[in-house]
């Protein structure tokens, strides 16, 4: 063979594998120079703002700490979780974030569990932030129009707040964005409808409730294929989807706890639990409620995303490409209103959507070419951003530069520093992972979550001697009754902040036993 | 995936502006540190006061039956600034007797909470009440237990621990030896004491009192004021067993006349200073019996009343079985 008979292609293969690799890179970085020329200045300040501070602000609560536990418990023990599995969340989330630890020695790295997992919840902002830029092209937007949904969902106040708690719904979103990214392929090939049926069953394997959205992206997929091969596609990418999705229930199965019965805890026992029993919110549209609170706490943070996402629903109708879209957000709405459980958190699902729904409105004013619409897209594009400009600075400041250590980051230094590690305390969920794992406290502390929750803790409970929990548990009897009356028998020895986020350690007398 | 480079070199942005964390919040309250103990109660004989209205009962009536009660060493009471008047010739008594006098210091600002006439009429009078009696004790060391039901009193408040970390201070800077009243094993529970007798200035006290004037039994007393103990740096405390020979009355939410001056009492066990369990000062009869509670159970007064001392005597199981027969014989005068 000389050369002369080698076809163009070939030629490269002569190469040595690092000039080839430095060919790819250029022509990837030409073929996307005016992409990266949008994107890259945003993900660099959306990592930078999201990432600074994030170790000291916001305070810590409770479901970071649990998900951390069972990442570590699955890296180091094997097991779903420290406790008895109690399949109150399918466990994708804290897989990724045991591979992520496993990959990158994670709970080592960092002096405490949720400064990893801030780390984990930055990776994740960063990804659905360049996510969203590119289900807003996929969406027809311009990179500018796409630009701004990105700036909006990336530093809204609400997002960087809630961004950086270690949520589930945090590490669902990316693959919901890719869900509907790959279902919205140019390409409409079966490969692409599958991704997207695998990505959504990993969003769902991530945070369950995800589920119904199921719909939107249906109707995206259904929407976006060819009707030649419609059939072949939609069969193909809802049967790996669902094979993907059954392995949840399959593992259930496997460890004989798919049905509920005495002495176990079950998955659709849990189900029922959640969906059914667990205490409504109330609704959106009742006043005085605790779904309507919390919406005051989140329109605290940032109106404009939220109600400006609200607001830009019906642009659906003049863009059949955004219907699925604004179906999502809808759907998302309609939960506030439906008089059941909201978790806290919730508020995590509506803000993709509401960017590029706004954004959207952006692009469908802009329509044709046409100068006076361009320009009336252009200056609702400015207002926009002027909103913004104006009213997030003053929210995102002090997430950036308190430097006061959180009152439970404080407590758990000070337990670490005065309390003997073979005392039994009952600690916050946030500090369990250090105090067992950095600070090797024995026997191991209890979780307050599980405290009164987890049958096998009560069997073992023989003494308790320190508290560790924010104000407001040891004041609510339905919080824990094993706590509220734990409490009744100690004094604070160490206190940290004021009111009922503030954290007071207890030392409980030797001479009382639960 | 196309993001991959990007992103690492984002988070290496990121990771270098991160510093370690610093404590910027400090614990509060600071570590306590508590008063060396002085066992005041080791090998030391109580003092008995033959000056007592039931000891002038027993004599002018000849009832030879209150030898239970008036052969005992009680607690003196100082409810008002006429009362300390007596201390010195207690102080003096008990100086030549070699034995240890037992005061109760019940004169605090509104002490029952509902009647701003009750006790001193302010702070600073308490205080110089508290000097006066730091004057009249002179020279003798004495125990004072301090004002029974202040510390769970529904109307403790900053004020009053400040009052009586005050007065604490004054009687131990002078010698005395004080134990602050705790209330009782069914009352308030032990956290919420602790924190109290802290804020009251408990470091400084020698302990704190259990169960004065209220019937719980010993061994309850004693469960609850071990427990507490540890929550307030391993204080000593003394036991009220004055009237617990029957344990409390049946608790009955519709009626507290059970508590006053109920049917069913009995005297307790005898003092003791033998202090023979961890953390346990002595036991002291610190109500003394046959006083009356109050206006309830067929009394009028707070004052010495006999039938009250027969019910604790005829039910009382340490009492022999002729004075038991004689005091239920008795024709109360």
């Amino acid at each position: 063979m000389t050369l002369a008979n080698l076809a163009p292609t070939d030629v490269r293969q002569l190469l040595s594998v690092r000039r080839r690799l430095l060919i790819g890179a250029q022509e990837w970085l030409r073929r996307h120079a005016h992409t990266l020329t949008v994107l890259a200045p945003i993900l660099v300040v959306t990592a930078l703002v999201r990432g600074i501070g994030m170790s000291t602000f916001p305070r810590y609560v409770d479901d970071p700490g649990t998900y951390l536990s069972q990442a570590w418990s699955l890296q180091y023990e094997g097991t779903l979780s420290p406790y008895s599995y109690f399949y109150d969340h399918a466990p994708a989330g804290w897989i990724q974030i045991a591979l992520w630890s496993m990959l990158t020695d994670g709970f080592d790295r960092h002096d405490s569990a949720i400064g990893f997992g801030n780390e984990c919840m930055l990776i994740a902002g960063v990804v659905s932030t360049a996510l969203v830029f590119a289900l807003g092209r996929r969406l027809g937007f311009s990179r500018w129009v796409a630009g701004l949904a990105t700036v909006l969902f990336a530093l809204s106040p609400l997002a960087v707040l809630y961004g950086r708690w270690t949520f589930l719904d945090n590490l669902a979103t990316p693959w919901l964005l890719a869900a509907f990214v790959l279902a919205l392929s140019p390409k409409r090939s079966i490969l692409a409808g599958t991704g997207a049926a695998l990505c959504f069953a990993m969003a769902a394997l991530t945070k369950e409730t995800l589920l119904v959205l199921l719909p939107a992206l249906a109707w995206a997929l259904w929407r976006n294929t060819d009707p030649r091969n419609r059939a072949q596609v939609l069969t193909v990418a809802a049967g790996a989807g669902a094979l993907l999705m059954a392995l949840y229930p399959l593992f259930a199965l496997f460890k004989g706890e798919l049905f509920e019965g005495p002495g176990h805890n079950s998955l659709l026992g849990t189900a029922a639990w959640q969906l059914a029993e667990r205490e409504s919110s109330g609704s959106l549209l009742t006043a005085d409620s605790p779904m309507r609170d919390l919406f005051s706490d989140w329109l605290a943070q940032d109106k404009l995303l939220l109600l400006g996402g609200l607001a830009s629903v019906p642009v659906a109708v003049f863009a059949g490409r955004l219907r699925p879209i604004a179906l999502t957000l809808v759907i998302g709405w309609l939960l506030m209103v439906r008089d059941g459980y909201v978790p806290f958190m919730h508020v995590i699902t509506l803000l993709p959507w509401s960017a590029l729904l706004i954004a959207g409105a952006v692009h469908v004013v802009a329509g044709s070419d046409r100068r006076w619409r361009v320009g009336a897209a252009a200056a609702l594009a400015v207002v926009v951003l002027a909103v913004a400009a104006i009213t997030w600075p003053g929210r995102l400041a002090p997430m950036m530069t308190t430097r006061d250590v959180p009152t439970m980051r404080a407590a758990e230094l000070w337990v670490a520093d005065n309390v003997p590690r073979d005392k039994v305390l009952v600690v916050h969920d946030s500090i369990w992972v250090d105090l067992v794992h950095r600070y090797r406290f024995e026997p191991r502390p209890i979780m307050v979550s599980k405290l009164d929750t987890d049958p096998a803790v009560q069997e073992r409970l023989t003494r308790i001697d320190y508290l560790v929990v924010p104000e407001w548990y040891v004041g609510n009897p339905s919080a824990s009754p094993t706590l509220v009356e734990a409490h009744k028998h100690a004094v604070p020895v160490a206190s940290f902040g004021d009111g009922s986020d503030g954290v007071r350690v207890y030392r409980v007398s030797r001479y009382w036993s639960p | 995936m196309r993001l991959a480079p990007t992103l690492a070199v984002f988070l290496m942005v990121v990771a270098g502006c991160a510093s370690p964390a610093e404590t910027t919040l400090h614990p509060d309250p600071p570590a306590r540190t508590y008063a060396a103990l002085q066992h005041p109660f080791r090998g030391a004989s109580l003092y008995l006061d033959r000056d007592s209205t039931a000891q002038r009962y027993e004599t002018a009536q000849g009832a030879a039956w209150l030898g239970p009660i008036t052969g005992t060493p009680q607690a003196r009471w100082l409810n008002s600034a006429q009362d300390v008047a007596a201390v010195p010739r207690l102080a003096e008594d008990a100086r030549q007797q070699g034995s240890l006098l037992v005061l109760v210091a019940y004169n605090l600002p509104n002490r029952g909470c509902t009647d701003h006439r009750e006790g001193a009429p302010d702070p600073e009078a308490y205080q110089r009440w508290i000097g006066s009696l730091v004057k009249a004790l002179g020279g003798t060391r004495a125990v004072v237990v301090m004002e029974p039901d202040a510390v769970p009193a529904d109307c403790f408040d900053a004020t009053r621990a400040a009052t009586l970390r005050q007065a604490i201070g004054t009687l131990v800077d002078a010698g005395q030896y004080v134990y602050l009243d705790a209330g009782h094993s069914h009352w308030k529970s032990s956290g919420e004491t602790a924190e109290r007798l802290l804020a009251a200035g408990i470091e400084k006290a020698e302990g704190f009192a259990v169960n004065v004037s209220n019937r719980q039994t010993t061994d309850d007393s004693y469960r609850w004021g071990r427990e507490l103990s540890d929550l307030v740096g391993d204080r000593e405390f003394v036991i009220d067993t004055s009237r617990n020979g029957l344990g409390p009355p049946p608790d009955d939410p519709k009626d507290d006349k059970e508590w006053c001056n109920p049917a069913k009492q009995a005297l307790g066990q005898r003092p003791s200073t033998a202090g023979d369990r961890p953390g346990l000062a002595a036991l002291l009869w610190i109500k003394r019996p046959g006083e009356s509670d109050g206006p309830c159970g067929g009394e009028t007064t707070y004052f010495f009343a006999p039938r009250q001392a027969r019910n604790l005597i005829v039910n009382a199981a340490w009492v022999d079985a002729p004075t038991r027969a004689a005091a239920g014989r008795s024709a109360l005068g």
